[in-house]
C-alpha cells in the first residue's frame, strides 16, 4: 500500500479482471443465453413447431409415461418426468440405469438417458431430431465441457471470485462515478473504450454484483462445505444434509432388493393437485420403481416467487400413502438462500423481464470485453515508441490482442455455429447431440488459432464480418431447412412466436456485429489514408486494434 | 409486465435519467453549447422531477409485479433506460431533451392504457 488506496485497487482490478476475463467472456454469452434454455430447445427441434398439441390432463399424461418408463427401463434405479408448462411443450421422461454387474458403476450422470414422450400417445417421439438444445449452452455455463464436472465447477468459481473482486474494485477505482454517469464519448482512443466500460459496468451494476454474488452462492456446498460437514458428521454427511433440506432429492433411500408392483400413480398426481389448489406439478421423481422400498415424489410447478425452490410431496411407491411433504415452510435461511439462488436463475421472470436479464447479460459481456480491449489499448501506448521505430509488440501485448479476438469475435461465431450444426448435420446421424457440441468447439478452435497466427485490425475484421454472417444467415438457412422460419412465424403471423423472436434476436446480434465491422473499417481506411500522406510514419499504425 | 406497463415504467425512467444528466453542467453543454449551464433554479428543479419520475418508475414496476419481482424489474428498466438515455446524449445530444419531451407527453396516455389494463 505504498500508493495510496486508490492505486493499489487499480492494479487489483486491472489483474483480477484480465487473468480470466476471457472465461468470464464463455461464462456471460452462456449464461446469458441459458435465460431463454427453453426457446433454444425449442427452437433446435423444428420438428415440434407445426403441431399443435391438445393439452392433456396431468395425471393422464403421467400415467401414459410411466407406461412407456415400464417398458423402456424397468430395470432403471430412478425415473424422472418432467411435463410440459408454459415454456416448454413437451413432455420429456428420463432414467438412471443400474450400474452394470461388472466394471465401474460410474456416476449417476453417465447412465441417465432421456428422451421425449408424446403427451397424446404415451409413445417416443421419434420424428423429433436428437439434440441438446439450451441445455448444452447452460451447461457450458458451469459445467464447461469436455473435462470433470467438479473441476469446471471449480475452474468457474474461481472466475466468479475473481469477477467479484474485479467489480469492487472497480467501483473503488472508479472514482467519478456519478460524474461519468451519462459520459460516453465517441471515436477518442482510450478514452472511448474506457467510457464504453464504465458505461457498460455502472449502468448494469445492479445486476453485475448480483449475478455474480448469487453465482458463487449456487455453488455455496462446493466452495465452502464446512458449515455442512461440521453440522452433520459422519459418513454421508453432505447426502443426508441435502434429503433434509431439498425437496428434490428427498426419499432416495436404499432400494430393499424385493420386488413389489408400483402403485397406480396418476390418483397421487391429483391428490397433490387438491393439496396445492389445484396448481399444476412440474416434475415427478420414482425412486427405485417395481422395488419394496419405492418412493414416489412431486414437485409442483413454480410459483412467481423470487424463491426457486418449490415445495414437494413424497408418497409410499407401493401402497401409495403419502409419507412427507417437503419444503412446505422451509426456515428463513433456507428461503434467503432459495432466494439468492433464484434471482441467479430468473425463473419468476415474465418474458419482459427476462429479456431484460439476457440484455444485462449481454451488457456484462461487453463491459468484460471492453475492460480487456482497454488494457490492449493502455499497453500499446506504453509500448508505442518502441513500436513505432520498428520493435516488435511485447508477447503479452501481442497474447491479449490475439486472445480478445479468439474469445470476443470468436465465441459469437462458436454460438452460431451450434445453431447451424443442428440444422445441417443429417438427421439419422449416431451420436448427433455430441456432433452439434463438437462443431461449437471446432469453430470456437479455428477462431482461437487464426487469432493466435494474425492478430490484428485485419483478423477482428475476418472474424466480426463471419459472426455477423453467421447468426444473420440462421434466418435465411431456416428457409430451406424448415417449415417455421420468419416467412410463416411473422409475415403470415402463424408463429410460434418463441421461434421467431429466436429468429429476430440472431438478425439483431448478427446487425451488432456487421456494425461493430463497419466502424473498424471506417477507421483502417482512415490509418492507411494517414500512413499514405506521411510514408514512412509507422505511427498511425500503432493505433491499430485499439 | 404488461407493453403499456412497461412502455410507461421505461418512459418515466428515460426522462428521469435525461432530466438528471440535463441538471449536470457538462451534459447541459453537451445540449446547449459549450460553456452553457443551468441557472440554479433550472437544476434544482430538474433534480427534483428526476428523482420523483425515478421513484414513479420504480412505483410502476412494484405495481405490476408486487414488492419482490417489481423492485428486480424496476431496476432492470432504470438499466435498459440509463443505457437508451447514455446513447442518446452521445449521438444525438441536441435532440435529447427534445425527445425528452415528447416521451412525456405520450406518458399521460400510457398511464391511461396501462389504468384500464388493470381495471378491466
Amino acid at each position: 500500500m505504498k500508493e495510496g488506496l486508490r492505486q493499489s485497487m487499480a492494479w487489483l482490478h486491472t489483474w483480477s479482471g484480465l487473468l480470466v476475463c476471457w472465461l468470464l467472456l464463455l461464462v456471460f454469452a452462456g449464461g446469458s443465453a441459458s435465460y431463454f434454455k427453453d426457446e433454444i430447445s425449442f427452437w433446435m427441434m423444428p420438428e415440434l413447431h407445426a403441431t399443435q398439441r391438445q393439452p392433456v390432463p396431468q395425471p393422464l399424461a403421467v400415467e401414459r409415461a410411466i407406461a412407456h418408463l415400464q417398458q423402456q427401463a424397468p430395470q432403471a434405479e430412478r425415473w424422472f418426468i418432467s411435463l410440459p408448462s408454459a415454456r416448454s411443450v413437451a413432455m420429456r421422461v428420463g432414467w438412471i440405469a443400474p450400474p452394470p454387474k461388472d466394471g465401474p458403476a460410474g456416476s449417476a450422470r453417465s447412465r441417465f438417458t432421456s428422451e421425449l414422450v408424446d403427451v397424446t400417445t404415451g409413445q417416443k417421439m421419434a420424428a423429433v431430431r436428437e439434440t441438446r438444445g439450451g441445455e448444452f449452452l447452460y451447461r457450458l455455463h458451469f459445467d464447461l465441457h469436455y473435462m470433470p464436472v467438479q473441476w469446471a465447477r471449480w475452474i468457474v468459481s474461481i472466475g466468479a471470485l475473481f469477477m467479484l473482486v474485479a467489480i469492487v474494485s472497480g467501483v473503488i477505482t472508479h472514482k467519478r462515478i456519478f460524474k461519468d454517469f451519462f459520459t460516453f464519448r465517441a471515436n477518442k482512443g482510450q478514452r472511448s473504450w474506457l467510457d464504453a466500460h464504465n458505461a457498460a459496468a455502472v449502468l448494469a451494476l445492479p445486476f453485475h454484483l448480483m449475478i455474480t454474488y448469487t453465482g458463487l452462492v449456487t455453488l455455496m456446498f462446493m466452495i465452502m462445505p464446512w458449515g455442512v460437514q461440521t453440522a452433520y458428521p459422519g459418513k454421508g454427511g453432505e447426502s443426508a444434509f441435502f434429503e433434509e433440506v431439498f425437496p428434490n432429492v428427498a426419499g432416495r433411500g436404499k432400494a430393499a432388493g424385493q420386488a413389489a408392483p408400483l402403485t397406480a400413480i396418476g390418483p397421487l398426481v391429483t391428490q397433490a393437485q387438491q393439496h396445492w389448489q389445484g396448481a399444476p406439478l412440474a416434475l415427478v421423481t420414482i425412486n427405485h420403481p417395481g422395488d419394496a422400498k419405492a418412493t414416489v415424489v412431486l414437485t409442483r410447478q413454480k410459483a412467481a416467487t423470487l424463491s426457486y425452490l418449490q415445495p414437494a410431496l413424497v408418497f409410499d411407491g407401493v401402497s401409495g400413502v403419502q409419507k412427507a411433504s417437503v419444503g412446505e415452510q422451509p426456515s428463513n435461511t433456507g428461503v434467503t438462500r432459495a432466494v439468492l439462488y433464484g434471482l441467479h436463475l430468473g425463473h419468476f421472470a415474465d418474458p419482459w423481464l427476462r429479456w431484460l436479464f439476457f440484455l444485462c447479460g449481454l451488457s456484462g459481456y461487453l463491459m468484460v470485453a471492453s475492460g480487456a480491449l482497454l488494457w490492449a489499448v493502455k499497453t500499446r501506448q506504453k509500448e508505442a515508441k518502441a513500436i513505432a521505430q520498428g520493435a516488435r509488440p511485447g508477447w503479452g501485448l501481442r497474447l491479449v490482442d490475439a486472445l480478445n479476438i479468439g474469445a470476443i469475435a470468436g465465441l459469437p461465431i462458436a454460438f452460431a455455429s451450434y445453431f447451424w450444426a443442428n440444422r445441417l448435420l443429417p438427421l439419422e446421424m449416431t451420436q448427433r447431440p455430441q456432433a452439434e457440441i463438437n462443431v461449437f468447439f471446432i469453430a470456437w478452435a479455428v477462431a482461437a488459432v487464426l487469432a493466435q497466427l494474425r492478430p490484428g485490425l485485419a483478423m477482428w475484421r475476418v472474424q466480426l464480418g463471419a459472426g455477423a454472417l453467421l447468426f444473420a444467415g440462421i434466418v435465411v438457412l431456416n428457409i430451406f431447412t424448415t417449415h417455421s422460419h420468419l416467412g410463416v412465424t411473422l409475415l403470415l403471423g402463424r408463429g410460434p412466436w418463441p421461434v421467431a423472436g429466436f429468429d429476430l434476436t440472431m438478425l439483431a446480434l448478427g446487425a451488432s456485429l456487421w456494425l461493430a465491422e463497419r466502424i473498424l473499417a471506417r477507421r483502417q481506411r482512415r490509418q492507411r489514408a494517414a500512413a499514405a500522406v506521411q510514408p514512412g510514419r509507422q505511427g498511425a499504425l500503432i493505433k491499430e486494434a485499439a | 409486465m404488461t407493453l403499456s406497463g412497461f412502455l410507461l415504467a421505461l418512459g418515466l425512467a428515460y426522462c428521469a435519467w435525461s432530466a438528471l444528466a440535463l441538471a449536470m453542467d457538462r451534459h447541459y453543454a453537451d445540449v446547449h453549447g459549450r460553456g452553457a449551464e443551468p441557472a440554479p433554479a433550472l437544476r434544482q428543479r430538474l433534480r427534483w422531477l428526476g428523482a420523483l419520475a425515478l421513484l414513479a418508475s420504480l412505483a410502476v414496476a412494484i405495481g405490476m409485479q408486487g414488492w419482490s419481482i417489481g423492485v428486480v424489474g424496476g431496476i432492470g428498466v432504470l438499466t435498459l433506460a440509463g443505457i437508451l438515455q447514455v446513447l442518446s446524449l452521445s449521438y444525438w445530444p441536441a435532440r435529447t431533451p427534445w425527445l425528452a419531451r415528447r416521451i412525456l407527453c405520450a406518458l399521460p396516455l400510457l398511464l391511461l392504457l396501462w389504468w384500464l389494463e388493470r381495471s378491466l
